[in-house]
């Protein structure tokens, strides 16, 4: 596959400032170096000599979050979070990838997954289906899968209650963000194709998405890799397909005590306009009340960790970016933390430390179940 | 007259350095990572970013160390002391002079961990914060409240609270409310012996001089500052916004003068020179406009801020302009950072210097055509362009925001530099001798050092033993504002 030529953006963003502020791993490495400028301006002294590809460089390389903070804060739109992936494949065709992102790779190409495979809940629980109400497609990913089979079987339960029998996508099959943020884009592109003949077989024409992560990859990642989706096929994030069934009667949502919860806005967030919006919607409805609000929200939320591969290549990192959101929700005197993207609250809770972590999908099924009020408004 | 400090990085005394290093701040926070030291061997000045574009390593760090409190800080200081180690305070590396280059190698003592906000005091209407808190997170904490440090620089994404005081910046409300110079009341700092001190906790007083000034501008080479408390205020209710556009520059800078002497305190004025007009204007704000464009801003109370303006056009029409309503000075307000990002910033391979000064009233026009000829006359060959807008006034003179551009300089880089000197060389002359200054707030760094004995004359050494009677081993930020090694 062709690397695109982002030399003019590693030549013009290596001196600019202007979104280094927003950058969450600068936030907490203070380093100069793990920031956009420097990712930058590494880039751009390895294509003039300065500097060659070697273990150091390239794990500096590797610890941009690709959280796409820096474009969202951008006016002029710099593509700096692609150029940065572009260097990571550029690196990665050179053979000077680190050792970490070869086992993924190995991982992705023998199972189609990094994790674990045949988690029980799967087949028997989500069997590909058609449709009873449209054709709809809830995109599950073998990480949202693994890291939390409540959050999926909570979704399933309420596309059911809303009158939906969804077709389940890529239960054993990662989704494509991570390969394309570590540089693996054969690999990237092979999933992707494997994923668009998924959603043809199953004929859906609509997917919802759980996590962030995989609407920026069908939205975005997808046509960078010239994989095109099925053709008039729409993607949505649960939240928002939620939301319209609240707001069309066909789920209706008893009221629920819950003070002094803090909304994190999911991983990835900023690179979509409308990201949130709806998740708080639904804690409101819920609850009465809008969710308390973090620093750092909206175009400039800082992702919790889940992101750039993290987990498997920077995994410290990973763990002071979930430790700097926690913080920063005890700052606020958050008695929770509830979020709508089920990677980003199986991350958080690894390191909440006794301050509770909710899946606003969990949260909403379980009130159904303890309410017993779910149901079609006919 | 101190030793040269300690150059090398290979020699037992160094690894001696870093043991002690990370035995102060902790491993983690001291780096002598490849990546690290080259992206810290360069600030925002276009010396060493040209050097790094044509392949050329500048000066770097020894190393990178990242104190996490006053007392850490000291302790560093300290150890550079015993090594005669070379300190560059670093906030935001958004400086344009070279103040924060390494350019002895040395500690680079990057200061962002130094990341609280102290306190917001909303009844005196203050603010103290930690000198590596970035100045727009500030702002942002500041709005949630309803109050602002009006204090905005285009550099406010990443310049620092202590970069704000040590380099005396100014942003695009300064003249309303001040420079950072003015908003600042008090600050903690370290001196080079270590020694963490705090000036008084007001600017006004008549107990004794002021010793909070021997660091604001210092740049770094009398000290750290670690923390800042500023005066802050409320968000405006209301800003009007005006656009009026002069036949020529010097009605123009007239009117600039007669509403300032008349007191009506307009947060922006912002006159375009008739070259920035047809060139910067129209690229970022897309309007092809013929002649010197002048942008008014008064804010506060909505009533007096429309009086003000009221005022103010009167005496824009008295002297010829054309009123071009609120909307493009709206537009100029919403897209006021713009020009810093690329593509609209100036960037390598062209060659380019802000060689901004301040005089008084009477000396400005005089001063700007002096230095256009100087440029445009002097360096024809390299078919140099000068473009100024006037920015920041006071009740008694204004600011000229002057640059110079060439488009195609020398390919060799030490060809390159030496006319980039002499090019600064002679704009900065040219402003002294017109009754200006070498810098009005971009500072003076390693770009300007040479010239300050020059600005100064017989005050000079008395400037230079102070800075040798607090740095008598001369280990903070060597090479910098013209003080002698």
């Amino acid at each position: 596959m062709q690397i695109p030529d982002y030399t003019e953006i590693y030549n013009g963003d290596r001196y600019c400032l202007m979104c280094r502020h927003v950058c969450p791993v600068e936030r907490v490495t203070k380093n100069e170096a793990t920031s956009p400028h420097g990712w930058a301006l590494l880039v751009a002294s390895v294509q003039r000599g300065l500097v060659d590809w070697n273990a150091e460089t390239v794990d500096t390389l590797y610890k941009c979050a690709d959280c796409g903070l820096c474009r969202a804060n951008c006016v002029t739109d710099r593509p700096l979070p692609a150029a940065i992936v572009a260097a990571r494949a550029s690196v990665v065709q050179g053979g000077a990838m680190p050792e970490s992102v070869v086992q993924v790779d190995k991982l992705l190409l023998e199972h189609g997954t990094p994790y674990p495979v045949s988690t029980p809940q799967q087949g028997a629980t989500y069997p590909v289906s058609t449709t009873k109400m449209g054709s709809i497609g809830l995109y599950v990913g073998a990480a949202t899968a693994y890291k939390s089979p409540a959050g999926v079987e909570a979704s399933h339960r309420l596309m059911q209650l809303a009158g939906y029998e969804p077709t389940a996508l890529d239960i054993d099959r990662s989704g494509v963000y991570l390969p394309y943020t570590l540089g693996l884009w054969d690999t990237a592109r092979m999933l992707a194709e494997e994923t668009v003949r998924a959603i043809k077989d199953a004929g859906v024409s609509e997917v919802i998405t759980l996590s962030n992560e995989d609407t920026h990859a069908f939205l975005h990642i997808y046509p960078q890799l010239g994989v095109a989706l099925p053709e008039g096929l729409t993607v949505r994030q649960f939240s928002e397909w939620l939301w319209e069934m609240v707001e069309a009667g066909k789920l209706r949502l008893r009221p629920l005590e819950l003070e002094g919860a803090v909304y994190h806005d999911a991983c990835h967030t900023p690179r979509s306009p409308e990201g949130g919006i709806a998740a708080r919607k639904l804690v409101k409805a819920l609850t009465g009340h809008a969710p308390g609000e973090m620093f750092w929200r909206g175009r400039q939320a800082a992702p919790c960790g889940a992101v750039g591969g993290f987990e498997f290549t920077q995994p410290a990192l990973a763990e002071a970016l979930s430790r700097a959101r926690v913080q920063e929700a005890r700052q606020l005197g958050a008695t929770a933390i509830i979020t709508d993207d089920p990677q980003c609250a199986s991350q958080l809770s690894l390191f909440a430390e006794g301050l509770p972590v909710i899946n606003l999908v969990n949260l909403l099924a379980e009130q159904a179940e303890a309410a017993d009020v779910w149901g079609l408004d006919t | 007259m101190p030793e040269l400090p300690l150059q090398s990085n290979s020699s037992l005394a160094f690894e001696m350095v870093l043991t002690e290093l990370a035995d102060t701040v902790g491993e983690c926070n001291v780096s002598t990572r490849p990546s690290d030291k080259l992206v810290y061997s360069t600030d925002w000045s276009w010396m060493p970013q040209m050097w790094l574009d044509k392949a050329m390593p500048p000066p770097s760090p020894d190393c990178i160390v990242r104190p996490g409190s006053p007392q850490e800080v000291a302790q560093v200081l300290q150890i550079a002391n015993v090594y005669r180690m070379p300190v560059v305070p670093w906030g935001g590396g958004s400086g344009t002079q070279g103040g924060a280059a390494p350019i002895f190698g040395g500690i680079l003592m990057d200061l962002k961990r130094l990341d609280k906000i102290v306190d917001i005091n909303e009844y005196s209407l203050t603010v103290s914060a930690q000198a590596g808190v970035i100045g727009a997170v500030l702002e942002m904490a500041l709005n949630e409240r309803g109050l602002t440090l009006p204090h905005y620089p285009s550099s406010a994404n990443a310049a620092t609270v202590g970069g704000y005081v040590a380099a005396r910046g100014s942003g695009v409300v300064s003249t309303k409310y001040g420079k950072a110079e003015d908003l600042v009341l008090s600050i903690q700092a370290v001196l080079p012996d270590g020694t963490i001190m705090r000036t008084p906790p007001v600017p006004s007083h008549a107990s004794g001089p002021m010793l909070m000034n021997l660091f604001i501008g210092s740049e770094g080479t009398m000290g750290v500052i670690t923390e800042a408390t500023f005066q802050i205020e409320r968000l405006p209710e209301a800003r009007v916004f005006r656009a009026v556009l002069f036949d020529d520059l010097h009605n123009a800078l007239d009117a600039g003068r007669e509403i300032m002497l008349a007191r009506l305190q307009p947060a922006v004025l912002r006159l375009y020179d008739e070259a920035s007009t047809r060139s910067l204007v129209k690229r970022v704000l897309n309007l092809e406009l013929d002649g010197a464009y002048l942008i008014m801003v008064f804010d506060g109370f909505p009533e007096i801020a429309e009086a003000q303006l009221a005022r103010a056009m009167s005496i824009c029409e008295r002297l010829g302009a054309r009123d071009l309503g609120p909307e493009s000075a709206e537009h100029w307000w919403e897209h006021r950072y713009d020009f810093y990002y690329p593509p609209f910033s100036l960037s390598l391979p062209q060659m380019y210097g802000t060689i901004e000064t301040v005089c008084r009233y009477d000396n400005i026009e005089r001063l700007y055509r002096a230095k256009k000829a100087a440029i445009e006359g002097g360096f024809a060959d390299w078919g140099a362009r000068y473009i100024a807008h006037f920015s920041h006034w006071f009740p008694w003179g204004v600011m000229v925001y002057d640059r110079f551009i060439i488009d195609e300089p020398p390919f060799d880089p030490q060809e390159a530099l030496q006319l980039h000197n002499r090019i600064w060389t002679a704009a900065a002359r040219t402003s002294l001798a017109n009754g200006g200054m070498l810098n009005e707030h971009h500072g003076i760094g390693f770009k300007l050092g040479r010239l300050m004995r020059e600005q100064y004359g017989p005050a000079w050494p008395a400037l230079d033993a102070i800075k040798h009677t607090l740095d008598p081993k001369g280990v903070m930020n060597p090479g910098k504002m013209g003080f002698s090694l």
